[in-house]
């Protein structure tokens, strides 16, 4: 029966020629986007390496001071009496304000004592990100943008190995000058993608000896896949601007069985013990806070527009994407809805003689949407070639920075739900309109 | 003849109701659109304020670690061995405010009576000579105002104009953190990128030798980019590390705007595409509805209607569609600049709308202009005939 269904969609397709046109046109084009779309996410958001356990991950950027005051505000009311001005009553009013402050990354050591060892957190790794460094290699500056980690960041990361091993913690007891490279960084110092181990890089006027190498992961976001890791004990951290700020960041991997929610709780609760009265808080700043204190996705929604809470962002965010979505799919589903109203009634023989042979209201709903399936598969198909060639022109182009798009299993099942999804929707008005006609009206009209 | 066309609208109310509800929507996806990319247009076409051609920025890494005195002679050295060079016409320090990074220091004040809010950004003597500031009035910083007993300060024209308009307040004195003496007002200085708002702001002036974050060079025309591995070691020398980072500011102004651009065309293209849609669409559906009443044209050619009147009776009937469509979408989006929802200027939602108008009516016109020309070319005996 199905096979009759297809057949005979075929036929229709091929009968008019223009309105297959702006029907494929429409569902190429829409279904197209939409992958590109959904592939950008899938790389921005999505949990292939080395961000498998992203949706455990409880994201710490910052340190922030607050200065809250009590205002006291008078309100004199006065009034003039002969001339003179004659005060009548004084009235105060208090608000709560915050008049100041200060938010910058970490110090080393406060995260150190404040962040390690939290009940619901399984690996907690502290990072600088910005031991950016340019180097010379024959005269060719090469930019790399370096992180300054710990064993823990190959625990909360699941960056592959290709070759050597990861830091480990006599590296950081020695303080070692050792680096774990990426295939982008070897490529660009050594020439080579492999057989990288022992060989010396030379950067920041230290001589750091190769111990790893970890496939290239190109994302927006600089901690996930910076061009190399080092120990951060290379540096002595006891000397950094203030016993609050520094240049860190940390990341939390929650334990199986926690809630990112009791390890945000907790992490409110170890800022809350941070002494406020160290000498280096010379601005009386009277609160602190480790910011944002958000899983993942909430940060990285903060990111893009900011929000004081990064809940808050991810909700708006999310609400704003899903809306340009929903308006997205609506247009061309609302036209093609129009195109396939408007011409069925050039079928309206067809569906009398099949309702007066027996067929249900049923068998017609599911022979027009199995048309409009085909319909939107053959759509969906030149959707995908579009999406192939968007997406190599944006890698080429480099139009997303270092950010690669990627097409993998997952995104074709998605594309393929998408379409699908698409199809029934533009199919299914159309479709119970024409069930409903009545066997004498349809077969008047001949 | 307009009642009998509402009459012939209403007769086909279902499928005109979808046809308006699919203006409407192209309508509102437009409007927003539309003020998303004039909003981001209106800001680049205002002038950066600053040159960034033969611009190098140099970040310096580890002097603000040093204590202060060696990182006095730090700097002082660097100065020196950065003159000396002949590629290298002039230098200036300056505080983490630089050029297309990110960091920015605002604050609000009351002090002078009256509520102003700006950003505060240190700088040197050279740095108008570097950056190329235009100075509309008094003078720059010189060495000179690091000896004064109040601090020397310049304004940007937009502070002026917000809270001293038609004024001129070069010589008088504003409280902030102290009192300070203006000392001149320049154009404008976007240092935080070609789609960033302009605001306004006060430079303070502080001597090179405290502004440790970023060195900015003018440099000579052409200066190869192989003089950076030469400029590279130069900073090393002079601040004991090698973890100073350059740059170019041309570079930099471009990979700030790349992002913002790259949105402004993808929504660009995705709005062209959704409306070359919808067009074909509508063309689709006009032409097999025009397609469908031949009878009817028939008939109206055979008393009296020109080819002419049949035209304009289909062009009529899709227009009073679509203004009745756009009705209610000026409806909504108007609400956006009467109720001030958001903080962007009103002008912007306006003239968003009536774009988004005119380009739906263009596009509506355009697409209902060749079935209705094709209806016109019907012949009474042709259709009649038919029947």
């Amino acid at each position: 029966m199905f096979l009759n269904y297809i057949k005979l969609a075929w036929r229709v397709l091929a009968r008019r020629k223009f309105f297959t046109f702006i029907t494929l046109f429409g569902i190429s084009f829409t279904l197209g986007i939409l992958m590109v779309f959904l592939s950008f996410l899938q790389s921005e958001l999505g949990t292939s390496a080395p961000m498998k356990h992203k949706d455990d991950f409880v994201w710490i950027s910052q340190v922030q001071l607050i200065r809250n005051v009590i205002d006291t505000i008078p309100v004199v009311d006065s009034m003039m009496q002969n001339g003179a001005m004659v005060f009548d009553t004084v009235s105060y009013d208090y608000k709560e304000r915050s008049s100041g402050q200060s938010n910058s990354e970490i110090n080393c050591q406060l995260a150190e004592k404040y962040l390690i060892g939290l009940p619901s957190a399984e690996y907690v790794t502290i990072f600088n990100s910005s031991y950016t460094n340019d180097v010379f290699v024959n005269g060719v500056k090469i930019t790399i943008n370096a992180l300054m980690g710990d064993p823990n960041y190959w625990k909360v990361f699941n960056h592959k190995i290709l070759e050597g091993r990861t830091i480990d913690q006599d590296d950081m007891d020695n303080a070692a000058q050792v680096i774990v490279i990426s295939t982008k960084t070897a490529r660009e110092y050594f020439g080579v993608t492999s057989g990288v181990l022992d060989r010396e890089l030379k950067m920041d006027g230290k001589t750091f000896k190769v111990i790893g190498l970890y496939p290239d992961n190109s994302k927006i976001v600089d901690i996930i896949s910076p061009d190399a890791v080092v120990p951060y004990t290379i540096y002595n951290m006891e000397n950094q601007d203030s016993y609050y700020f520094g240049g860190f960041g940390a990341m939390l991997k929650k334990r199986d069985g926690a809630t990112t929610q009791k390890l945000k709780e907790e992490i409110y609760h170890a800022a809350s013990t941070i002494p406020i009265d160290h000498p280096d808080n010379n601005w009386e700043m009277n609160e602190v806070n480790f910011k944002p204190a958000a899983t993942y996705n909430e940060a990285y929604a903060q990111g893009i527009y900011y929000e004081d809470k990064a809940e808050d962002s991810h909700q708006i965010m999310s609400f704003i994407v899903y809306g340009l979505l929903l308006f997205f799919i609506l247009l061309p589903t609302l036209n093609l809805i129009n195109l396939n109203v408007s011409r069925i009634m050039d079928r309206s023989s067809e569906i009398g003689v099949r309702k007066a042979f027996g067929a249900h209201q049923g068998n017609i709903v599911v022979q027009f949407i199995v048309e409009n399936i085909l319909q939107t598969f053959i759509g969906g198909l030149l959707g995908l070639i579009l999406a192939f060639l968007l997406i190599s022109l944006i890698n080429s182009g480099g139009l997303l920075g270092d950010a690669i798009l990627k097409l993998n299993t997952k995104f074709f099942i998605y594309s393929f739900f998408g379409t699908l999804l698409f199809g029934i929707l533009s199919g299914f008005i159309p479709a119970l309109k024409m069930s409903r006609l009545q066997i004498v009206n349809a077969l008047k009209r001949k | 003849m307009i009642k009998h066309i509402l009459k012939l609208i209403w007769n086909k109310k279902g499928s005109n109701a979808l046809m308006a509800l699919e203006i409407l929507l192209s309508f509102i996806v437009l409007f927003f659109v539309l003020a998303f990319v004039f909003f981001n247009f209106e800001r680049t076409s205002l002038p950066l304020g600053f040159e960034t051609k033969d611009r190098w920025i140099i970040n310096l890494d580890n002097v603000e670690h040093m204590d202060s005195l060696e990182a006095v002679q730090a700097i002082t050295n660097l100065r020196q061995d950065l003159l000396a060079q002949d590629e290298i016409e002039a230098v200036t320090f300056t505080s983490f405010m630089a050029p297309f990074r990110n960091s920015q220091w605002s604050t609000q004040n009351d002090e002078n009576g009256f509520t102003f809010e700006t950003m505060i950004v240190r700088a040197d003597a050279d740095f108008a000579k570097v950056l190329g500031s235009e100075i509309l009035e008094g003078r720059w910083f010189t060495e000179e105002d690091g000896n004064r007993k109040d601090d020397a300060i310049i304004l940007n024209k937009r502070f002026v104009d917000s809270y001293y308009p038609g004024q001129s307040r070069v010589d008088s004195t504003l409280l902030l953190d102290g009192p300070n003496t203006i000392v001149g007002v320049i154009g404008d200085y976007r240092y935080t990128g070609e789609f960033q708002e302009a605001r306004n702001i006060v430079f303070a002036y502080r001597p090179y030798v405290k502004n440790q974050s970023f060195v900015v060079l003018k440099m000579k025309p052409n200066v190869p980019a192989s003089f950076e591995e030469k400029l590279s070691s130069i900073v090393n020398t002079a601040t004991k590390t090698s973890g100073s980072t350059i740059s170019t500011l041309e570079k930099d102004r471009k990979e700030d705007s790349s992002e913002s651009w790259i949105l402004v065309i993808a929504l660009l293209f995705i709005c062209g595409f959704l409306c070359l849609n919808v067009a074909l669409g509508l063309f689709g559906v006009l032409w097999y509805n025009i397609s469908k009443r031949k009878s009817e044209i028939g008939l109206r050619q055979a008393v009296g209607a020109n080819g002419f009147d049949i035209t304009k009776q289909f062009i009529i009937e899709i227009l009073v569609l679509t203004f009745a469509a756009l009705a209610i979408g000026i409806f909504f989006a108007i609400q956006i600049p009467i109720l001030e929802v958001t903080e962007y200027p009103n002008e912007l939602f306006y003239k968003a709308i009536i774009y988004a108008c005119l380009i739906i009516l263009t596009l509506v016109f355009s697409c209902a202009l060749f079935p209705s020309i094709q209806a016109a070319k019907i012949t009474p005996a042709n259709s009649l005939h038919e029947d």
